[in-house]
């Protein structure tokens, strides 16, 4: 259960965080462990706070075919900046943690947690999400057939299922229903529509409903 | 033409597949820069007393507006338990003294102008404890174990002992379930605004108007002060359906800052927000002649509740009396105080739990005798419910055996344990018998239609995402006699006529009534207008004698005579009519309803790694009739998947030093994914049931009963092996 991403190979929050250690010091204590930073404060770990503050910056990113410039903090993840500073909310946080799914764009073509990288590291890329697919009024054939194959209930991890479906076909890993099983266990559905989205995937992929 | 029990598409279901339906966290969109976010410091220790809090560093860190702790908080009035459901009186006094009752329980609330500066303000809270030594499980403090007269009084049928003494054959097993956590994919989410005259607040929650009276009581404020929103729920599976913390700080902050705030509780801490499905212990004896017929059902549980809350949770035992026809029952309940948040219904807090070791109680019954597990149930089919001695309302249980054991193949199977095998894996089928009562709640609807023949219906309902935007539709359509394009539904907001909790399978039945009744009135009345109308062509006409299809009025007879919705709406002004629901009193009933149900299943358990997959399901369902067969096939579908969960993977595990969850992250805490979950078929076996409105039964709950028992059983017989304790993890078989 673990990324979407296991095709991706792209950078992940933690290489950044090597580069850049002041942001990450800060990214970890706050994004991670909110809950541990409040532990007993005998084992807590020093918090070097004056160097944690970092200043916002303009950044542009092209979401969406559209380029859009935002003024991010450093440590302000993808997912965060889509949703609340360029009002996205297409786009779900399941976890934060990079554990569901639910957060998958599509980056480059490839599918991101995008709860999993940092806004400011995808000033270059060509990103898009759910609002990003369908032309105008017509959806996309992922999300007709998620809409035909019932391939949700609440659809609160939809977006990020359909995102992760759209780049699994494309990476040529809807052959078969196991295959689509496998290749789309990065994104948890709790409501447990996997049959239908199995049967969707399938769908959109020119495989037949099964 | 009808459109009720037609497998129509989700009527919300574009604005899914293209992001554009809002859920609590995703709003507001119009205002945001008012906007300021919320994030809880939580309990680091499970017992104990607060002795200092430094909030220096966070109160001067970047962007800070307020930080709340039990000695700047609002003070709180105790919310009667009749009000709310789960945690009520004072255990939701959230950050009123310096008390500490379980891990994760709120400490502090840090608000901020944005996430990342409130997240990172929490984080240099510096929070001192004096510790005390906490019951971390229910076997640590089961010697203290109570009985609750109040709560769980113990049902007595017969004579248990008798029918135990006269058995030809007892089996006698105890079995453990574990603690278990909801995690809908939306996380606890709310958003407050605090002005002078109206406190607005939008949460995800499957029961608008528990939250609307709960903060009304707590804070001192009448009830109409208090509007509460909640369109689109992320799922909720019970965790969203009881009173909790979240909602509470996030309207404490609301009115101390004068700013909307948002808090959404991070996924860790949905570990100790929205409560959990207790753990339990639940010791079974069946006594039964040699042909299998039952003589004595004996259940004594053990749940787990919390430290500081008296009132148990749930009787999980209260529905053991119902499947089998037995003379001689007696169930009984003790609780266990456990520094964990109070216990909450998960999705069939009673038979869910209750009646896994019942189903594999009579599994091992049935291999002692050597009977056929299906045979068995068949042999102790109840003809009327044991418990209350009444006769069914309807009961379509048989034919659900019948019907899913000829889809299964269960004919085929070789009763021997470990003889089935494909290649390396043993082969198992195993199978159990669900039920689940089936009620509604107090329903008020509305519909309304205007000059265009569009109609709205509105309840103040919720849709966890089962498909009660459709269903409500569908039935308010055919009511009024629209077709289902021209009929919108509207529910989630205390501002539409009230309905019930969105939780116990009540909500089908308790929308369908209402909405019916609306519909239904609305027609009346547009047609007692019509006739009385001299520019209609029904003018004159005889209201009875007045038909109505696809939006078209006309007089028995003569389709000729008639006009549309439209053009009487156009001639006079805007219509509306309101339906409410009344439940049968449970009281004095004369019929017992409840809803059947019958789960086989296969797995297939690799004997070197014990690892356990289920290769396949079939489930049917008698719930009456089924008023939208493909949502309802997908929400049996995910019910069978949580089932899968609770089976093999889910448990939320304890540090037994310091009483904290050690799993907390889907890390952690497994719930199936895609490549762990086969084929399902659900099968509807449909009845009328003339002593419920519409016959609708509800399936949220049916839907995962029976499932994880049968998976037990279908271990047990791939490799001979019983397990007693959920989940089946392969460290248990090896
Ligand atoms: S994986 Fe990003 S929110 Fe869960
Ligand atoms: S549709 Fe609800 S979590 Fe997937």
């Amino acid at each position: 259960m673990e990324s979407s991403g296991r095709a991706a190979g792209g950078p992940s929050r933690r290489q950044v965080l090597g580069r850049g250690a002041l942001i990450g010091a800060a990214t970890v204590g706050a994004g991670l462990a909110p809950q541990a930073g409040a532990a007993r404060a005998a084992t807590a770990p020093p918090v070097r706070e004056e160097t944690l503050a970092a200043e916002p910056v303009e950044i542009s990113l092209r979401v969406n075919g559209r380029e859009r410039t935002l003024s991010v903090e450093p440590r302000t993840t993808l997912l965060d900046a889509l949703r609340e500073r360029l009002g996205l909310t297409g786009t779900k946080k399941g976890c934060d943690q990079g554990a569901c799914g639910a957060c998958t764009v599509l980056v480059d073509g490839r599918r991101v947690n995008s709860c999993l990288t940092l806004a400011v590291m995808q000033r270059d890329a060509e990103i898009t999400t759910i609002e990003g697919l369908a032309r105008g009024d017509e959806l996309h054939p992922v999300q007709r057939a998620f809409l035909e194959c019932d391939a949700f209930q609440c659809g609160y991890c939809t977006s990020g299922q359909i995102m992760s479906a759209v780049a699994l076909i494309e990476e040529g890993h809807a052959g078969s229903p196991e295959e689509v099983r496998e290749w789309m266990s990065g994104n948890i559905c709790r409501c447990g529509a996997y049959p239908n989205i199995v049967a969707a995937v399938r769908q959109a992929a020119g495989g037949g409903a099964r | 033409m009808s459109v009720v029990g037609r497998p129509i598409a989700r009527v919300e279901g574009r604005l899914k597949v293209t992001g554009a339906a809002r859920y609590t966290a995703d709003l507001p969109q119009d205002d945001g820069k008012d906007l300021v976010h919320a994030v809880a410091v939580c309990a680091a220790v499970a017992k104990g007393r607060i002795t200092s809090i430094d909030a220096r560093q966070a109160r001067a860190a970047g962007g800070v507006l307020e930080l709340i702790t039990h000695h700047n908080a609002p003070r709180l009035r105790p919310v009667p338990a009749q009000e709310v459901l789960g945690p009520a009186h004072e255990t939701l006094l959230v950050l009123q003294d310096d008390r500490v009752h379980y891990s994760g329980q709120p400490v502090a609330v840090v608000v901020a102008d944005t996430l990342e500066n409130a997240t990172h303000a929490a984080s240099l809270v510096r929070v001192e404890y004096a510790e005390e030594r906490p019951v971390a499980t229910l076997f640590e403090g089961i010697d203290d174990a109570f009985d609750s007269p109040r709560y769980a009084p113990p049902t007595t049928i017969g004579d248990v002992d008798r029918g135990l003494a006269d058995a030809a054959v007892v089996i006698d097993r105890t079995y453990t379930t574990p603690a278990q956590h909801h995690h809908p994919m939306e996380t606890m989410a709310t958003t407050v605004r605090w002005t002078a005259d109206e406190v607005t607040v939008h949460v995800s929650t499957q029961t608008i108007s528990m939250v609307r009276d709960g903060l009304a009581t707590t804070f001192g404020l009448r009830p109409e002060q208090v509007r509460v929103v909640s369109e689109f729920l992320g799922g909720g599976f019970g965790g969203k359906a009881a009173w909790c913390w979240p909602s509470v700080v996030t309207a404490m902050a609301a009115r101390l800052t004068g700013r909307q705030v948002r808090l959404v509780t991070t996924r860790r801490q949905m570990f100790a927000a929205t409560g959990q499905r207790p753990h339990s212990v639940q010791r079974v004896r069946l006594g039964a002649r040699r042909d299998g017929v039952l003589t004595a059902i004996a259940q004594d549980c053990v749940g787990e509740t919390s430290a500081f809350y008296d009132t148990p949770p749930f009787y999980i035992g209260a529905a053991t009396p119902v499947p089998y026809g037995c003379p001689n029952i007696r169930t009984t309940q003790r609780f266990v105080k456990v520094n964990c948040q109070t216990p909450v219904p998960m999705r069939s807090p009673v038979e869910g739990v209750g009646l896994v070791s019942v189903e594999s109680a009579m599994d091992e019954l049935a291999a002692e005798l050597g009977v056929d597990p299906l045979e068995l149930r068949r042999r102790n089919y109840a003809e009327r419910d044991p418990n209350s001695g009444l006769p069914w309302s309807s009961n379509g249980l048989l034919e659900c055996y019948e019907r899913g054991a000829r889809r299964f193949g269960w004919p085929e199977r070789n009763p021997e344990p470990r003889s089935m095998r494909d290649g390396r894996y043993l082969v198992g089928w195993g199978m159990a018998t669900a039920i689940r009562h089936a009620g509604s709640d107090p329903t008020s609807a509305l519909v309304r239609l205007g000059a265009d023949g569009r109609a709205v219906v509105q309840i103040g309902s919720q849709d966890l995402g089962t498909g009660t935007f459709t269903i409500m539709t569908q039935v308010a359509a055919d009511a009024l006699g629209v077709p289902v394009e021209m009929m919108r539904a509207e529910l989630g907001d205390t501002d539409l006529p009230t309905g019930g909790g969105s939780f116990g399978s009540h909500t089908a039945a308790s929308v369908a009534a209402a909405a019916r009744l609306a519909g239904e009135a609305l027609r009346a009345k547009v047609i007692r207008i019509a006739v009385a109308d001299e520019g209609s062509p029904l003018s004159g006409a005889s209201p009875d004698d007045v038909l109505v299809d696809d939006g078209y009025l006309f007089v028995r007879g003569d389709r000729s005579r008639g006009e549309r919705y439209a053009q009487i709406l156009r001639r006079n002004r805007l219509q509306s009519a309101t339906g409410d629901h009344t439940p049968p009193p449970r009281e004095g009933a004369t019929v017992a309803r409840w809803a059947f149900g019958a789960d086989f299943t296969e797995v297939k358990v690799d004997p070197e790694l014990g690892t356990v997959r289920v290769t396949r399901h079939v489930k049917a369902i008698e719930a009456g009739r089924i008023i939208n067969p493909r949502t309802a096939r997908s929400q049996v579908i995910g019910g069978v998947v949580m089932g899968i969960g609770q089976a093999l993977t889910e448990a939320t595990e304890v540090d037994r030093r310091d009483a904290r969850i050690t799993n907390a992250g889907f890390w952690g805490y497994h719930v199936p994914v895609n490549a762990d979950v086969p084929d399902i078929e659900a099968i509807f076996v449909e009845r009328d049931d003339p002593h419920i409105p519409g016959s609708v039964k509800g399936l949220g709950e049916i839907a995962t009963i029976g499932t994880a028992p049968a998976i037990l059983n279908a271990v047990f017989h791939a490799t001979g092996k019983r397990v007693r304790d959920l989940p089946i993890t392969p460290d248990k078989l090896l």
